[in-house]
């Protein structure tokens, strides 16, 4: 009996240790497979948070979205790249950092009509900046030229 | 001879244009900045890729804002904590810094060169707000500037607390590293 106990708490802690050791090295998951809670252009999840902030933050902040929009400009000096969408001649934009295991170069994003996955992490609006929806962890779903 | 004039006009024109874009603002939506943390079980570093900035090169005012959610490390795990338990960022969902270049007048915006500045400014974090003082540099380049700036936050200040069990494990201080490339805004 004595045996079964001592046997009993060696598995558990091993158990234990097993899924401490698997949650220390856990990885962000990939996005491919999420379902978004919202499919919206990028002006649209810009308007959002501009006419009420603390709704469009319930709706959408650590959820996954898809934004359709125009790619403005890309941040590609390192991986993983940062893509702008929005409309030209405005400060307001989307920035989507994308996940580096989904790679995207400037040539196939810019100036085109791109639609994005991604985790919002939420706004930032002021009156120097316009208002920045962000996206972090963003795969590239579709393009048209 | 008159059409001499009016070229002569349409170039005076684009020289004044052109000093006044580059003696205006500049602007970025995608700053890069990174924390790190030297730790005895594992180096902590983090990167924020999407931190909005704007210069204005007039009065030297200038200013950040960054999503804390945004900033990404490489372990689920650790960004967790670092949003769930250090820097509580839905109650903070962004740091701030308002502040001036002290030194913007030996900046001379429409010469390229790199230019050593001090910034004086409020850092808001964690719902706290203090004092700080930097150096950092300015690259001005083809009407371009490059800036970038390296210091260390004590997380003390701005009420960041460590749990006793990490104390040992987590440096009470983060180097932080800001690299932003700023473009002229046109309008």
């Amino acid at each position: 009996m004595k045996g079964k106990i001592i046997i009993a708490i060696c598995l558990l802690v091993a158990v234990a240790g097993l899924y401490g050791v698997k949650e220390y090295f856990r990885t962000h998951d990939d996005l491919a497979g999420e379902a978004p809670v919202a499919n919206l252009s990028a002006s649209q999840l810009i308007t959002a948070f501009e006419t009420n902030a603390a709704k469009s933050r319930q709706q959408y902040v650590d959820k996954v979205v898809r934004v359709t929009g125009y790619v403005t400009g890309i941040a590609a000096e390192d991986n993983p790249v940062v893509i702008s969408l929005g409309e030209k001649g405005t400060m307001s934009s989307v920035q989507c950092s994308m996940d580096s295991t989904h790679p995207v170069t400037a040539a196939n994003v810019v100036g085109k009509q791109v639609t994005v996955k991604g985790v919002c992490t939420g706004a930032i609006t002021g009156e120097m900046f316009g208002t920045d929806v962000k996206l972090t962890r963003c795969l590239l779903e579709t393009e048209k030229p | 001879m008159m059409q001499m004039r009016i070229w002569f006009i349409v170039l005076l024109f684009f020289t004044a244009f052109a000093t006044v874009q580059a003696q205006g603002r500049y602007f970025t939506k995608t700053g890069r900045i990174t924390f790190y943390s030297n730790a005895p079980l594992e180096d902590i570093e983090a990167v924020n890729k999407t931190a909005s900035a704007v210069l204005d090169a007039r009065t030297g005012q200038i200013q950040f804002a960054v999503l804390m959610k945004g900033f990404e490390f490489r372990k689920a795990l650790m960004q967790e904590h670092f949003n769930e338990n250090y820097v509580e960022s839905n109650k903070y969902p962004k740091a701030e810094f308002r502040g001036q270049v002290v030194n913007n007048s030996s900046v001379d915006y429409t010469k390229d060169g790199t230019y050593p500045v001090r910034v004086k400014g409020q850092l808001s974090l964690h719902g706290v707000t203090r004092e700080i003082e930097v150096p950092a540099s300015l690259q001005v380049q083809g009407g371009k500037i490059d800036g970038t700036a390296t210091f260390h936050v004590r997380v003390a200040d701005y009420r960041i607390t460590i749990p006793s069990l990490m104390k040992d494990k987590i440096s009470n201080t983060v180097k932080v590293t800001v690299q932003v490339k700023l473009d002229p805004l046109s309008s």
